[in-house]
């Protein structure tokens, strides 16, 4: 276990750097730098100076060494600092970091407490009218474009009803968590919309699986409860191929929360990310890149050793 | 006088085909069976075996087909009343079940110990401790070595041989008056059927549980049954005691069945066989089932289900019944 844990580790590492120089060398295929986005060479700046700027922040090496040295200096833990905020990119991270994660946990929280017993009821009765509501739900969420889902949750929730804020964490000057949570209830409802579709979808195919295997009858005719017959004995041995799935939309996760915090001005790591590529923040995109890939390598990780404590049969060798 | 245990008065069984229609896949079938007694149920698949099984212990997926009419009488009282509470307590304490598939009945992901302390505790307060001393004796009953250290694996570190075994000793838990065999050894190696079927009537003999053996093995049926039930289409063809159905087999399907079977001491260059298939439920012959298959068929069969025809207990449903030996 310890000696599967060490090489999954490694291979991590390997992976990181794979996908960070992947992505170090097509920023450098973009067209336009930081500096064309803050100046323009043919604007205020003289050529000289915009020279002079360019040597300073090393513009002018070529990919490979730059690469390098940024490599170095992470490993160093110099992630440096942002072009555009002309602080160490860490500290703007940091301060991004923790909205992302409560809206992306809370989303996935509830698309969780939701998903589950409505697949699983699909499951217990396939054709029901539950069964095909639920289905036709599921699919809404999976397809409908998630910015065309915010901007008619915000056209109704927002605007017509006036239920909610429709920007923002918090209402400038209040800063309590009763005004935190008002301002969560749109993004969140969306994540958790969109990612529900998907989990409704897999615990209803894992489960209908599990459902017609013998062991259930077994079960059964043992004197157990329907009720126990299903959780004890169906979900029990469901929940590790639903978990597999979950974890799998991190990622995706990751990039759909991007859209959301952009379009309700939450102050998270994917709207970071996206301002970032705009102003072409070199060292700030490959922090933010670093962060996400580190959340998903560890997210799968961590499934792999669920995996295997949830199922006997799986063994690490 | 043997006492009855179970008697089956005219059970129908309806299955919901898709178009919302329905057929009745066990159409007013009756048997009885005494205390410690063996009753082998044959036939083909499909003709119902399973599902008259499953009726019995009330497990029929209520998607797939639901008791349509008839009694089961369980020591007395009629199971098809009972409430979904009311059979949860009598399943795995008076009445269990093993299945046919020993690879996939036991839950991948509890030990042996855990799935067999949940059978006891389902009927009765027993410490962690209890049980684990009456499991591991349970087990030790059913012939498997080590007992301690198999309660503590986990399904997929045993034999096939082996999970039926457990699957056996957790049926048995309880000391039920009635276990339902369904083909428990089809899926098991030549060798280990027979040890499995001698560990059943051997466990028989010594508890005094009544054995519902479903098979489609008819040396199956010679070797362990007291009464045999032939089944076809979803009816009864023939019921009696073993001696009367292997002596004097008096339906013409008895009898091809059989006849299909080879035999050390008669010498004969071809076995019988059937022709043709089952017909579909939807499509059955309005009066004998059998009779597009029947060697002996003649128009008198045609019109509406054959009668009864009653020698003591054997009870054959054919215009032509004779005995014939095979």
């Amino acid at each position: 276990m310890v000696r599967y844990l060490y090489e999954r580790i490694l291979s991590a590492m390997l992976t990181m750097f794979i996908v960070t120089a992947i992505i170090y060398t097509l920023l450098s295929l973009v067209q336009g730098s930081a500096l064309d986005v803050m100046g323009g060479s043919g604007g205020e700046m003289s050529h000289a100076d915009y020279e002079a700027i360019r040597h300073n922040l090393g513009l002018d090496l070529p990919v490979w060494a730059r690469y390098g040295q940024w490599l170095r200096n992470v490993l160093r833990g110099d992630f440096g600092v942002s072009y555009r905020y002309g602080v160490p990119v860490g500290e703007v991270i940091a301060q991004r970091f923790g909205p992302s994660a409560l809206l992306i946990g809370t989303g996935l929280a509830f698309a969780v407490l939701l998903g589950l017993p409505i697949g699983i009821m699909a499951a217990h009765r396939p054709g029901s009218l539950w069964d095909r509501l639920s289905s036709f739900f599921a699919l809404a969420g999976m397809t409908a474009p998630r910015f065309i889902i915010c901007i008619t949750f915000i056209y109704f929730f927002s605007f017509k009803l006036r239920l909610t804020p429709s920007m923002g964490m918090h209402t400038v000057g209040n800063a309590s968590f009763g005004d935190l949570v008002i301002h969560l209830i749109l993004p969140v409802s969306i994540i958790a919309f969109s990612k529900m579709g998907y989990l409704i979808k897999q615990t209803r195919s894992a489960c209908l699986e599990v459902f017609q295997e013998d062991y259930l009858n077994t079960a059964r005719a043992k004197g157990l409860s329907e009720t126990e017959v299903i959780l004890k004995h169906g979900l029990r041995t469901a929940v590790a191929p639903i978990l597999t799935q979950a974890m799998a939309e991190i990622p995706e996760l990751v990039g759909s929360a991007a859209i959301v915090e952009k379009i309700f001005g939450w102050p998270g790591i994917g709207a970071l990310m996206i301002e970032a590529i705009r102003n072409r923040d070199v060292p700030l995109i490959m922090g933010v890149t670093l962060v996400i890939a580190v959340v998903v390598l560890l997210a799968n990780i961590f499934l792999d050793i669920a995996y295997g404590l949830l199922d006997p049969r799986v063994s690490y060798r | 006088m043997p006492e009855t245990l179970l008697e089956v008065k005219n059970l129908t069984i309806n299955l919901k085909l898709r178009n919302r229609a329905e057929v009745s896949a066990v159409d007013g079938i009756s048997f009885s069976m005494n205390r410690g007694e063996t009753l082998g149920v044959v036939g083909e698949s499909g003709c119902g075996k399973t599902l008259t099984a499953s009726a019995v212990i009330r497990l029929l997926s209520p998607y797939t087909g639901y008791i349509a009419g008839g009694q089961i009488l369980f020591e007395g009282e009629d199971l098809t009343k009972k409430t979904a509470r009311q059979m949860q307590a009598i399943r795995g304490q008076k009445i269990s079940m093993i299945f046919q598939d020993p690879m996939s009945s036991l839950n991948p992901v509890y030990r042996i110990e855990t799935q067999m302390r949940e059978a006891l505790r389902a009927h009765r307060k027993v410490s962690a401790k209890e049980a684990h001393r009456i499991s591991a004796e349970m087990l030790r009953k059913v012939g498997i070595p080590l007992p301690e250290t198999r309660l503590k694996e986990y399904p997929h570190q045993l034999s096939g041989g082996q999970r039926q075994r457990v699957l056996i000793a957790m049926a048995l838990l309880s000391n039920p008056s009635l276990l339902i065999a369904d083909e428990p050894t089809s899926a098991l190696d030549v060798t280990i059927q027979a040890q499995i079927l001698d560990l059943i009537r051997d466990l028989r003999d010594e508890t005094g549980t009544a054995v519902m053996l479903i098979t489609h093995d008819m040396g199956v049926v010679a070797e362990n049954a007291d009464k045999v039930l032939v089944m076809y289409a979803g009816k009864v063809a023939e019921y009696g005691t073993a001696r009367d159905i292997f002596t004097c087999p008096t339906h013409p399907y008895t009898q091809c069945l059989l006849g299909s079977i080879p035999r050390q001491d008669l010498d004969v260059d071809y076995l019988t066989t059937i022709e043709g298939i089952v017909p579909p439920l939807e499509q059955m012959p309005a009066g004998c089932r059998f009779y597009d298959r029947c060697p002996l068929r003649s128009d008198v069969c045609q019109e509406g289900t054959p009668p009864p025809r009653r020698i003591g207990e054997h009870v054959t449903f054919c215009h032509h019944a004779s005995c014939v030996l095979p």
